[in-house]
């Protein structure tokens, strides 16, 4: 393994790391740009923020976008953490693969395809399309990552746990409220923060399932460019950054925490053998 | 003691020996037959354990021996037959509603909780008083002498100390059975033995039936009271340690406890008390036979010797009818401190594994590589089994 930081090695990772956070970098550096023109600069300013901050028609899209986004996170945690234990419990059972594929398809699945599957869906059942259908698609695409996520940390989890709760006067479902959800809670934490950023700036399917008076911040900021891109989308642009930003640490920093006391229960114990 | 009083006598401990006989058995196997989907984990079995037995399961990994004790668990359930305990079956009743605890080979320690609330989690389960419980939690620290470890979580033990935790929180609810399977096999030799003293210990002060699985021969004859040796789903001997060692049932009971030569002989006629065998080579060799033992002349069997039982001689040793006197070459010697095992190529070509403790220095060793020695040992000091 190369260790050192030659020519090379910091010419790559200069080029990959600009090509991927210039683009967000500009965002950040004229939403504090104090001119209207978007491609001058003006001055520091923060006004832009003041401004946004200000706009009703923003915060209402941003209250919304929080609550579709805390509502179908949670659900998609619980459904997600459901179908691990299944996966990862049940063993082989007839139509396991099947199960498995099914429940990961959606994962590579054209947002689009999803998107236009939910409405035909929400269209043909006669449900009013507004808050609740948006949540609940994003509750469904949400959910394959968050299965992901706890059927990873699922799988080192020690079964004899379970039998040892069991053993020790359980029944099954206490032994999983007492036991295992406590130890794989790290893991269900860093799911439900990850279904939170996604459903957050999630654009296509919003479009597709929203209804009247359900405008998502990515949809209303999509709508904004489309007449012309202004300093104040800048600014928004920048805190939602922030905030997904900030969820993605959270949920990495849990996940690697986990780890880490993971590491050390594995070293503790080759220590004791 | 008063030997003439059978009233009183029977009411004083019993020597291990009584336990082991004319007792109702607390645990019943009845034609036990435990399948997963082809494959047959244990087929058709039956065995009984007492009361205050100390019984080990012992045999090689995939014998079956873990199964049965989570068909005791009742991790698993039983594919044909039953399991009693204490007369009551055990069908159909699930392991949270067992009178039995398991002591988890990777102890199973739940992570989460102090050592305090691990011992004390099947108490809380029973919906005992919190007083009560730590009443009982500080009695179990004080049995396996952790009582200043209660509020360290599991990761800031170390291993003897899990174990320890582990055996008092599966004995915390008090059960009628204790499971232990393979409970020593994560700790260092040293610390394994004096565990194992621990555990007969507890064991006795506690008056309780203890189970334990294991692959250790050494483990099984220390601590049990009585071993099953297991393969292939199938109980192959079940008896006391020094039975199971002395007087094996087949050949590979004798092989999978403790050094053994096997040696194919030829059953040739009596001479008195006596059997006359003849080896390979022509040698005849004297036997004393057991009381149950079928002598047809001409029968092939399978003579089990313990190394330890050979003497190693330079001088030819005196000639009796009931010693076996054989001569070789010295292949090998290797030297274990206590005690230095000699591999002797016979004359007719057969290696033979002697051992011969070491009561003198390795300096004033008289036998040396390549030394001619004679090999000899009483004919009660070996037994016949089937080939």
């Amino acid at each position: 393994m190369i260790r050192r930081f030659n020519m090379f090695n910091l010419t790559s990772l200069t080029f990959g790391l600009a090509f991927l956070y210039l683009p967000l970098l500009l965002v950040v550096i004229y939403s504090f740009n104090d001119s209207r023109l978007v491609t001058v600069w003006g001055g520091f300013s923060t006004k832009w923020y003041g401004i946004v901050l200000n706009n009703e028609a923003y915060l209402a899209a941003a209250w919304i976008t929080l609550r579709i986004a805390f509502v179908s996170a949670t659900l998609a945690t619980v459904l997600g953490t459901l179908s691990a234990v299944v996966m990862v419990r049940m063993g082989r059972f007839p139509g396991r693969t099947l199960f498995s594929g099914m429940i990961y398809a959606p994962l590579v699945m054209p947002e689009v395809v999803t998107g236009l599957s939910l409405l035909l869906l929400f269209v043909a059942i006669g449900l009013d399309r507004g808050f609740w259908t948006i949540t609940i698609a994003h509750a469904t695409f949400a959910m394959c990552y968050a299965s992901v996520v706890v059927s990873s940390r699922l799988a080192s989890f020690d079964r004899s746990l379970e039998d040892a709760a069991l053993d020790l006067g359980c029944t099954p479902f206490s032994a999983f409220r007492q036991v295992t959800l406590p130890v794989i809670a790290p893991a269900v934490i860093s799911a439900w923060l990850l279904s939170f950023t996604l459903s957050l700036d999630d654009l296509v399917i919003a479009t597709f399932t929203s209804g009247p008076g359900s405008t998502t911040l990515p949809m209303k900021l999509y709508s904004s460019v489309r007449l012309g891109v202004s300093p104040e989308i800048n600014a928004l642009s920048s805190m939602l950054i922030g905030i997904v930003t900030l969820g993605v640490i959270a949920a990495s920093l849990i996940n690697r925490r986990q780890e880490r006391r993971q590491q050390q229960d594995t070293r503790a114990a080759a220590a004791a053998a | 003691m008063n030997f003439h009083d059978p009233a009183s006598t029977a009411a004083q401990a019993e020597p291990v020996s009584a336990l082991t006989q004319d007792r109702t058995p607390l645990i019943r196997f009845e034609n036990v037959t435990k399948t997963f989907g082809s494959f047959t984990a244990i087929s058709d079995l039956n065995l009984n354990i007492r009361e205050r037995e100390f019984f080990s399961l012992l045999g090689p990994s995939g014998c079956g021996k873990t199964t049965m004790m989570r068909l005791l668990a009742g991790f698993e359930e039983v594919t044909s037959g039953r399991i009693l305990l204490d007369g009551q079956d055990l069908t159909g009743i699930p392991a949270n509603r067992r009178p039995v605890n398991m002591m988890f080979q990777s102890y199973a320690l739940f992570p989460h909780m102090s050592v305090a609330k691990n011992i004390g989690f099947g108490l809380k389960q029973e919906r005992w008083k919190k007083s009560d419980i730590q009443d009982r939690v500080d009695e179990m620290l004080a049995l396996v002498q952790l009582e200043d470890f209660a509020d360290r979580k599991p990761h800031q033990l170390s291993g003897g100390q899990m174990q320890r935790v582990a055996l008092a929180r599966s004995l915390a609810k008090k059960p009628k059975v204790l499971l232990l399977d393979e409970p020593l096999g994560a700790l260092d030799k040293k610390l394994r033995e004096e565990t194992q003293f621990q555990l007969m210990d507890v064991q006795d002060r506690l008056g309780l039936t203890f189970i334990i699985v294991t692959h250790d021969q050494d483990e099984a004859m220390t601590v049990s009271s009585r071993i099953a040796v297991m393969k292939a789903g199938k109980l192959l001997q079940t008896d006391t340690p020094a039975r199971i060692y002395e007087h094996p049932a087949s050949s590979y009971v004798a092989d999978f406890i403790g050094n053994v030569n096997l040696i194919n002989v030829e059953l040739a006629g009596m001479d008195g008390e006596l059997a006359l065998a003849r080896w390979d080579g022509g040698t005849r060799l004297a036997i004393r036979p057991q009381p149950e033992d079928v002598l047809t002349p001409g029968a092939r069997k399978t003579l089990v010797l313990r190394p330890e039982k050979i003497h190693v001689t330079k001088d030819q040793p005196a000639e009796a009818p009931n010693v076996n006197r054989v001569e070789g070459t010295v292949e090998e010697i290797s030297y274990t401190g206590s005690a230095s095992t000699f591999l002797v190529r016979l004359d007719g070509g057969q290696l033979i594994r002697a051992q011969e403790a070491n009561r003198l220095l390795t300096s004033r060793r008289e036998v040396d590589w390549n030394d001619r020695v004679w090999l000899s040992w009483r004919a009660g000091a070996c037994v016949l089994v089937d080939a």
